[in-house]
């Protein structure tokens, strides 16, 4: 799955502490969200959409991969 | 730090099987079968055995517990993926090694693999789950923070 974390908070000027810290996260998974080693859960993907204030949608997008 | 000195020391005397007199005591078995086949097996009686093998067992087991499933300082649903996948690792390696050891071990020597297999899920899931935060830990550092 494509994600725009890393694109979404240079342009809100976040760190990965911060943004973890808004979501309840720790770094490493933020981390692992943008080299996308991992898959956020719906909640967590809803609540960093929240917090940039974007559609969960307009941040994580399916690949074709990810039909097989 | 506490339980991983229980677990060296605990594992450092199973591995040398000290039996100090003053732990030879009667316990209360469910079961008693005798090892070599002489003897009747007995069930729900007492029997006389060290229990220092007993103790240490659980205390290298409740301290591998302790260190695999005591909670990161941020607990999260990456680590809880983290560890449940360390654990399915755990159990293919375990398995793996015992069918070896069914096929390559015979006598004494399997059963004292048996012995060895009561802690070795745990090891190797705590030996997992550990180098994959290690791991996770310098990607992370070495990553830049922009």
């Amino acid at each position: 799955m494509e994600n725009r974390v890393k694109v979404e908070r240079a342009i809100n000027d976040m760190t990965q502490a911060e943004l973890a810290g808004k979501a309840g996260v720790s770094r490493q998974t933020i981390y692992a969200i943008e080299s996308r080693d991992y898959e956020p859960s719906v909640v967590l993907a809803l609540k960093i959409a929240t917090i940039f204030d974007k559609k969960v949608d307009e941040l994580f997008e399916l690949e074709e991969s990810d039909w097989d | 730090m506490l339980f991983l000195f229980t677990l060296i020391v605990g594992t450092l005397l199973l591995v040398f099987n000290p039996r100090p007199e003053f732990l030879e005591m009667n316990m209360f078995a469910v079961m008693d079968l005798p090892l070599l086949g002489f003897g009747d097996t007995e069930y729900f009686a007492m029997t006389e055995t060290n229990i220092l093998n007993g103790i240490l067992s659980i205390l290298v087991i409740v301290s591998l517990f302790f260190i695999g499933f005591s909670r990161e300082k941020k607990e999260d649903e990456f680590f809880d993926k983290l560890r449940l996948l360390s654990l399915a690792w755990a159990i293919y390696v375990n398995y793996f090694i015992l069918i070896l050891a069914v096929v390559f071990l015979y006598g004494g020597a399997f059963l004292y693999a048996l012995a060895v297999n009561m802690f070795t899920v745990l090891v190797c899931f705590v030996a997992r789950f550990e180098w994959e935060k290690y791991k996770l830990r310098r990607r992370v550092s070495h990553g830049k923070q922009s």
